[in-house]
């Protein structure tokens, strides 16, 4: 009965995993395209960004579509508010990194910055933030979704300490003001695309369990 | 979208005229978001239930269903059914048929006792007296808990006749009481704007929407406290349903409404509370959004989701 549905959903489902894995391949271009300052790959990012795009655009087509003709209830409601929320998430996730792949094409033409101020680490930290949301989703795996929501404010002191070890950089040598700038921005995305990944995790634990665990509900 | 690069000149604009998300404010600016870089990080996230609405067990029952168990001979066909129901609020009982929620219904107004063979265990009670109070005479009972079924069933009698019908078998005489209680009763269930001008035409030359509103009209103009509907809307249109719906909603300011319905969506449209009877089990009882948003039973989220029944 209703197989029909059942195989919509699993479409939809479908294709937030593969939009999350493109988006998770740009993200990681990205930070790889900055370290070894590769042109050619940030470029790649810039270039595929579109393919995001057009899942963002198929995932709500099809999953308007399901709760105008299908009103579907309890889990499968949740399951199509989950990934709708996810998509828009994801994709903004994967307009990051363009910013980022941007960003690192700029750094390109400036003298390079005597230290990263651990930026590395933070896109480490990202990165692995976006990964364990997306794995928790695809894994039906709710502890690490919580995990991840206790990670957020590790990504909030990076990007703290970035801007601050930027703005001595930049007071004492202004020569490195367009690159320090650059840098900063980089640490927003990245802390934009942790919080992005948190948001994911949030909507995965609504998703299996019903209960609200956005801004610090208590 | 992204914004652009970082352009050339390095105007400062470019920087700061990003979207919120990645805005990044060199001038120590306005941050009024939780994602500013200076602030500290914050707490750590505690979890709660997403609202889901009242509990059942806040209820103060107006319709109490104890212990109760039904049988037509010697097949029992309702299971100790525990059920408390709100008053002036919509109750449904949903389930697949052969669930028992029909017999359930009827029982409220002890329709069931026409029929041969049947007994119960348990209580059913209203305003706190048992429906099976000795005291308590069956036609009373069924003035106070009026029933409209699945098919219309308007006797072929002129309109103002069907809706006083009731009122003159209880020897009401009075011209002016039965004007005013045709008159509040075709309004209230908003069918008089569509009648009052041929009040003594034959009741069956409505429409089927219509007709399902006049008895409505009828069940209500004994004034009853409890309103049962047995598949109010199976046989009407989508507009003659909305009607019905609309009017449900209305009509749950003075009475407590019992509604069983095979569409779930209809359920979740118009009920306060939601049942749901397996087998003649009740196997969950909660607030309607609870019961379609995250349904404690695997029985419950299976049925509603149309994965069996």
């Amino acid at each position: 009965m209703m197989r029909h549905f059942q195989e919509e959903l699993k479409e939809l489902r479908q294709k937030i995993l593969q939009m999350g894995f493109a988006a998770e391949e740009a993200v990681e271009k990205a930070i790889d395209g900055y370290r070894d300052r590769n042109g050619s790959l940030v470029r790649s990012v810039i270039e595929n960004e579109n393919i995001v795009n057009q899942f963002e655009i198929d995932i709500d087509a099809l999953g308007h579509r399901l709760l105008a003709l299908e009103h579907p209830v309890a889990s499968d409601l949740r399951l199509v508010i989950t990934i709708l929320k996810m998509n828009s998430d994801i994709e903004r996730i994967a307009d990051h990194a363009e910013n980022i792949a941007k960003r690192t094409l700029t750094l390109l033409e400036e003298p390079t910055l005597p230290t990263d101020f651990n930026i590395l680490k933070m896109a480490g930290l990202t990165l692995e933030m976006f990964n364990t949301a997306f794995d928790s989703f695809l894994k039906n795996d709710t502890k690490a979704a919580k995990i991840i929501l206790t990670r957020d404010n590790e990504v909030d002191q990076f990007k703290y300490d970035i801007i601050n070890g930027i703005e001595g950089l930049i007071e004492t040598q202004p020569t490195f003001a367009r690159a320090g700038m650059n840098l900063a921005m980089i640490a927003s995305d990245l802390e934009r695309i942790a919080d992005l990944a948190s948001n994911i995790a949030e909507d995965v634990v609504y998703f299996h369990q019903a209960k609200e665990v956005r801004h610090h509900s208590a | 979208m992204p914004e652009a690069p970082f352009n050339q000149e390095g105007n400062m604009e470019s920087v700061l005229d990003q979207n919120e998300e990645s805005s990044v404010d060199l001038q120590g600016g306005n941050r009024d978001n939780s994602t500013s870089m200076t602030e500290k990080p914050t707490e750590t996230p505690k979890s709660k239930a997403a609202d889901s609405g009242p509990s059942p067990d806040k209820i103060k029952p107006f319709i109490q269903v104890t212990n109760y168990n039904f049988f037509y001979g010697s097949s029992q066909v309702l299971f100790d059914v525990n059920l408390p129901m709100p008053e002036r609020q919509v109750t449904a009982i949903i389930g697949p048929s052969g669930c028992g929620k029909s017999t359930l219904l009827r029982n409220i107004n002890r329709m069931n006792d026409l029929m041969d063979n049947v007994r119960h265990e348990g209580d059913i009670r209203i305003m706190n007296q048992s429906i099976y109070d000795p005291e308590l005479e069956v036609t009373e009972l069924r003035k106070r808990v009026g029933m409209v079924f699945q098919k219309s069933n308007p006797f072929p009698k002129s309109i103002y006749e069907n809706v006083v019908y009731s009122l003159r078998v209880n020897g009401v005489k009075n011209k002016g009481l039965l004007d005013e209680a045709v008159e509040g009763s075709l309004k209230a269930s908003a069918l008089w704007d569509e009648v009052k001008d041929r009040l003594q035409e034959n009741a069956l030359g409505l429409s089927g929407g219509q007709m399902q509103r006049l008895c409505i009209a009828r069940a209500i103009a004994n004034k009853p406290q409890v309103l049962l509907m047995d598949e109010p809307c199976s046989a009407l249109d989508p507009l003659a349903t909305a009607k019905i719906e609309e009017l449900i909603y209305q009509l749950k300011e003075q009475y407590t409404i019992v509604i069983v319905t095979h569409n779930m969506q209809q359920a979740a449209r118009v009920s306060d509370w939601t049942s749901f009877f397996y087998l003649g089990k009740l196997i969950e009882f909660d607030n309607t959004k609870k019961i379609f948003m995250s349904p404690n039973k695997k029985q419950t989220e299976d049925y509603i989701t149309g994965r069996f029944g």
